[in-house]
């Protein structure tokens, strides 16, 4: 397995980095915006994961990571509706409110709500993989580069039109299910640490070093004996499974119009991992974490100018642009986010660590 | 080690920053907040009601300010947060609201930006007076059953299905036997008051044929073409007043002579008349909405007079619900003798208001939407009347 | 009968303003192999431009004349001309020059589309209507014959000059192209303003019979469509670009004609179902040159 091949001190630095983060999630329900916030940033890095698995490992472009977000959401929305529905039928209404109600006036989420969540999160990621498995094996057959990325892109749109024009389904503005069930930080740490877990087992088995090989070279790989066709739709179905879940997320998160899932979202997935660096994983995460925090905590602050919160594209377009031009690799490039440097601050001249790296 | 500790104050300051939160000290004014969109293509919504609820702060606390329990106590509208009619947006605006301690939200001004604003505000169970998010769901969630979660929200304006089935009702009276809706797929309220127009025109027995644009349409001409095959003379548009006076325009230069109805969005398409247009079309369009601002009613025109003094403009209906939204805020205040949440959201149940701009009669709230009536509004000679 | 008709009149005349547009995309992406978002920038630029400039002289003595139209006309094509010029020296050619992969030139792209988008929005954020020059009877014409006129220079620049044919070189091979002594760097940038020209053209002849725009008219309302043209025809050929603008143009005119019986709301899922179909059958478009990929 991976985590045997890992430095140690890595490991272990990772495990306890990991338990400040879930320390932090259980306090944060004491206050009102750092659970929004980590809540995004938990939620953000498992779609920009998701996308890093077709731009990073695969090479693959995809513009249209939106509409498989639009998925997860929209069916774990119908699915808790439907859910909750059958269990009011049921357990009469107050009851079953009782069990599920978290939000009215902030109380703790109940076991049962956990299941709940967690239970429809994997079934609509399913979902999200099944029609992201026929999405691949449409279109990752015959298209590829700028071509496949602006079908997507289309079949993108595609769902956000069907979504739109079915009042059950989204309609203008949206369903929302957050006012019946919303989840907790702690909850969508847990879902992130099982996505990493999952990518990092995927892309450390033959899967995973089939798709690196496709990515360096198609022809080359072909001529190896990859499948390269069938490697490609693999990552994808693997990659809309992980978008599914990042979508069905968001769904107890905050309430979204389908239009919010068109072009402008699947560009700003790939602000984030083109910034963290495309095929890093640690450096998506780094990545969402600041776009969360520039969005959600920073635009909001009263000394912020304004400038700031209303002309969001003219900042993103100037990160853009700036870091194609001097750093096109991003922050961390392929490498992936080390402890390393944390040991220096403490060690200035210590040359084992140098030879980690 | 130096660097460690350097760390670690940086850490603390950091989840101080974003995890403060406002603790029960001695209240010395009443904290008003609000959010609506400030930029971005409905920002004139945005700005009506934030004048709107600037001007009622200021006027009350030019008043004395508000009588809880004998002391008289000022408002302060905290902060009007710019949300770009955005729900991601609204529902942050609204943390940071509450981090500010706010008693009172006086928003968000689009039904989009609400609903998103609602799913937080009902964790923090503090009233919210939307003045101007006029979709059914708000209140009463989006299957109707909800009104026990959102016990906190209530609405200073009438709801999308009570416009359009009063414009449904009204079609029906004037004779017509069909009729056309042309509404904006991308927009609830527009589909909101298409529906209600359907549902009742079909219960009075009018034939209704409905077409939907999107928000990316901005040229009507092939919209038109079926409705002057098909022979229509009457078109319901429910949408906002920059898409009506297109849609108005294209329409009757087209050659079309019958009727257009349409709702409260329309408030503004007067102002949308260049120098030199033709618009006498106009005088075949009514709508309806929230009051009319030429009325001889006292408090309508003490309101507008105060408006025009100060911002030098006509006030648009949704700056007199943003002005009655603070009103109401300060009855339910007065009511409850306290700013705590609860008593304020009971005061707000079960309370009557009155002296408002936008009703004239009392009403008090049903499932947290005001019992008021609606007004039709036509145009004569560039100016509008209230008609019959 | 009638009403298909006026769809279909309608339809050629948002056609062939999709084709003006769709021509720059297409000779943009067959000479660089980039989509230039920008391109949607550039359609916004021309007709802020034409917008304000016409504002400014329908106030003097030459009021609504065709005078007015021209000059408008001509200082946006020339605004666009030289924002084009500026995005490619400063953003695209540096990347080239570094030998950037073609994902990077993309995100470049998005990002100088954002940055345009986003000052647009600063500067109006209001809905404008442009002065009403002509009804929309004259403005089909008007659309029509420019777009037939501008196709037939066109093809006869590409086809029969030099500079045509050292265009054609260098988006056959760019180095070979270089080593037969042509100015590459001078070919791009051409191709960059004859794009962009044909963007202002485009939105000027759109807004003519006084439409309402907003900053969004060239990201969201005119949007993809020219670009999904210019692939539905195939990148890279002149007519093919023509043809798919058409396609589009047509079916959303029809879609709205009929906008009785529901089509108008799937509009979406109609253009972009043709697009993801011909694709699938024909990867390089109808009137595109199949490539095969050599080691």
């Amino acid at each position: 397995m991976w985590f045997k091949r890992m430095n140690k001190r890595n490991l272990i630095s990772s495990v306890i980095g990991v338990a400040v983060l879930v320390v932090i999630s259980v306090l944060s329900t004491k206050s009102f915006e750092l659970p929004k916030i980590l809540n995004l940033i938990f939620i953000y890095s498992i779609a920009a994961l998701a996308l890093n698995i077709v731009c990073g490992c695969l090479g693959e472009f995809v513009l249209g990571h939106g509409g498989f977000l639009l998925v997860g959401y929209t069916t774990a929305v119908i699915l808790m509706q439907q859910i909750s529905k059958m269990f009011t039928k049921s357990m009469g209404k107050v009851y079953f409110k009782e069990i599920l109600v978290y939000v009215v006036k902030g109380g703790e989420l109940h076991p049962m709500g956990y299941a709940f969540i967690i239970g429809t999160v994997i079934l609509a990621a399913i979902i999200t993989a099944l029609i992201g498995f026929v999405v691949g094996l449409i279109a990752l057959g015959r298209l590829k580069g700028d071509y496949l990325a602006i079908v997507t892109l289309g079949i993108s749109l595609i769902f956000v039109n069907i979504c739109k024009n079915f009042e059950s389904l989204g309609g203008g503005t949206g369903i929302s299910i957050t006012t019946t069930i919303s989840s907790t930080p702690l909850l969508n740490l847990g879902f992130l640490i099982f996505v990493l877990f999952l990518i990092l087992t995927f892309m450390g088995s033959r899967f995973g070093r089939n798709i690196l090989a496709c990515r360096d070279d198609n022809i080359a790989a072909e001529a190896c004996g990859v499948p390269v066709n069938k490697t490609k739709v693999i990552a994808f179905t693997f990659s809309s499974l992980i978008a599914g879940i990042g979508g069905a997320l968001l769904a107890f998160v905050q309430p979204q119009a389908p239009t919010a899932f068109g072009q402008d979202m699947s560009i700003l997935f790939l602000i984030i991992i083109v910034l963290g660096g495309l095929g890093s994983l640690t450096g998506s995460i780094i990545a969402a974490i600041l776009i969360v925090l520039y969005e959600n905590w920073f635009c909001v602050q009263s000394w912020v100018p304004d400038f700031f919160a209303n002309n969001p594209k003219i900042i993103y377009g100037i990160i853009l642009v700036l870091i194609m031009l001097f750093r096109s690799s991003g922050i961390l490039g392929k490498n992936e986010f080390t402890w390393n440097w944390f040991f220096k601050l403490f060690k200035k001249n210590d040359k084992s660590l140098k030879e980690d790296k | 080690m130096k660097k460690l500790f350097s760390l670690l104050v940086v850490l603390l300051a950091v989840c101080s920053v974003v995890g403060c939160k406002g603790n029960g000290k001695e209240k010395e004014t009443i904290k008003l907040g609000s959010s609506g969109p400030l930029s971005g293509s409905v920002s004139i919504y945005g700005q009506a009601v934030k004048e709107g609820v600037e001007l009622a702060v200021e006027e009350i606390n030019a008043a004395g300010g508000v009588n809880v329990n004998g002391t008289m106590m000022k408002l302060e509208l905290v902060d009007f947060v710019n949300d770009e009619a955005d729900a991601r947006k609204a529902a942050a605006a609204l943390t940071s609201l509450i981090s500010k301690d706010v008693d009172v939200i006086v928003g968000a001004v689009t039904s989009g930006a609400t609903e998103g604003l609602i799913s937080e505000a009902v964790k923090h169970g503090v009233p919210v007076i939307t003045p101007t998010g006029t979709a059914d769901k708000l209140t009463v969630g989006d299957n109707g059953d909800e009104r026990d979660v959102r016990y906190n929200v209530f609405r200073a304006c009438f709801y999308d299905s009570y416009q359009g089935k009063f414009m449904a009702e009204y079609t029906a009276e004037k004779g017509y036997t069909k009729a056309y809706v042309l509404y904006n797929n991308d927009d609830d309220y527009s589909k909101g008051l298409k529906n209600a127009f359907v549902e009742t025109c079909t219960l009075e027995g009018v034939e209704v044929a409905t077409a939907a644009y999107s928000k990316n349409d901005k040229d009507f001409n092939a919209f038109w073409v079926p409705i002057l095959e098909g022979g229509y003379d009457c078109v319901y548009v429910p949408d906002y007043y920059e898409n009506v006076y297109n849609i108005l325009k294209t329409g009757y230069s087209k050659g079309y002579a019958g009727v257009c109805y349409g709702g409260d969005g329309w408030d503004g398409v007067i102002q949308q008349v260049k120098e030199g247009d033709d618009a006498s079309f106009l005088e075949n369009c009514f709508y309806t909405n929230h009051y009319f601002g030429k009325s001889e009613n006292a408090v309508v025109k003490a309101f507008v007079e105060k408006y025009e003094a100060k911002y030098g403009e006509t006030p648009v209906s949704f700056a007199a619900l943003g002005y009655d939204a603070v009103y109401i805020a300060k009855q339910a205040i007065e009511a409850a003798g306290s700013v705590e949440y609860d008593a304020v959201v009971e005061a707000l149940t079960n309370g009557t208001f009155s002296g408002l701009v936008t009703s004239s009669a009392p009403f008090s709230f049903n499932n947290g939407n005001p019992e008021k009536a609606a007004v039709v509004i036509t145009f004569k000679d560039g100016k509008e009347v209230e008609a019959e | 009968m009638h009403t298909l008709l006026e769809g279909l009149k309608q339809g050629l005349e948002l056609g062939s303003i999709f084709a003006l547009m769709a021509l720059g995309y297409s000779m943009v992406y067959g000479i660089v192999k980039m989509i230039n978002f920008a391109h949607s920038e550039f359609i916004t630029i021309g007709g802020f431009l034409a917008y304000f400039i016409t504002e400014k002289l329908l106030a003097t003595t030459l009021g609504s004349s065709i005078w007015t139209l021209l000059i408008a006309l001509v200082i946006a094509v020339i605004t666009c001309v030289v924002v084009a010029i500026v995005t490619e020296r400063f953003a695209y050619r540096p990347l080239r020059k570094k030998g950037s992969s073609r994902i990077t030139a993309l995100i470049t792209a998005i990002g100088v589309s954002y940055i345009f988008s986003g000052i647009m929005n600063a500067i109006e954020p209001e809905q404008l209507e442009f002065h009403k020059f002509v009804d929309k009877n004259t403005s089909f014409y008007i659309a029509i014959i420019t777009t037939a006129v501008l196709l037939s220079a066109l093809t006869f620049f590409v086809k029969k000059t030099k500079v045509g044919i050292a265009m054609r070189a260098v988006s056959e091979n760019e180095q070979a192209a270089k080593l037969m002594g042509i100015n590459n760097n001078f070919i791009i940038a051409l191709t960059f303003m004859i794009g962009s020209a044909l963007a202002a053209i485009g939105v000027v002849i759109y807004l003519l019979d006084g439409e309402c725009f907003t900053f969004e008219i060239g990201s969201v309302t005119i949007g993809l469509y020219p670009f999904v043209a210019a692939v539905i025809g195939g990148i890279g050929s002149l007519p093919g670009a023509v043809i798919g603008g058409f396609l589009i143009g047509i079916i959303r005119a029809i879609t709205q004609v009929y906008s009785n019986i529901g089509l108008s709301s799937w509009v979406d899922t109609i253009i972009y179902g043709i697009f993801v179909i011909i694709l699938l059958f024909k990867p390089s478009g109808l009137l595109g040159k199949d490539v095969r990929e050599k080691v």
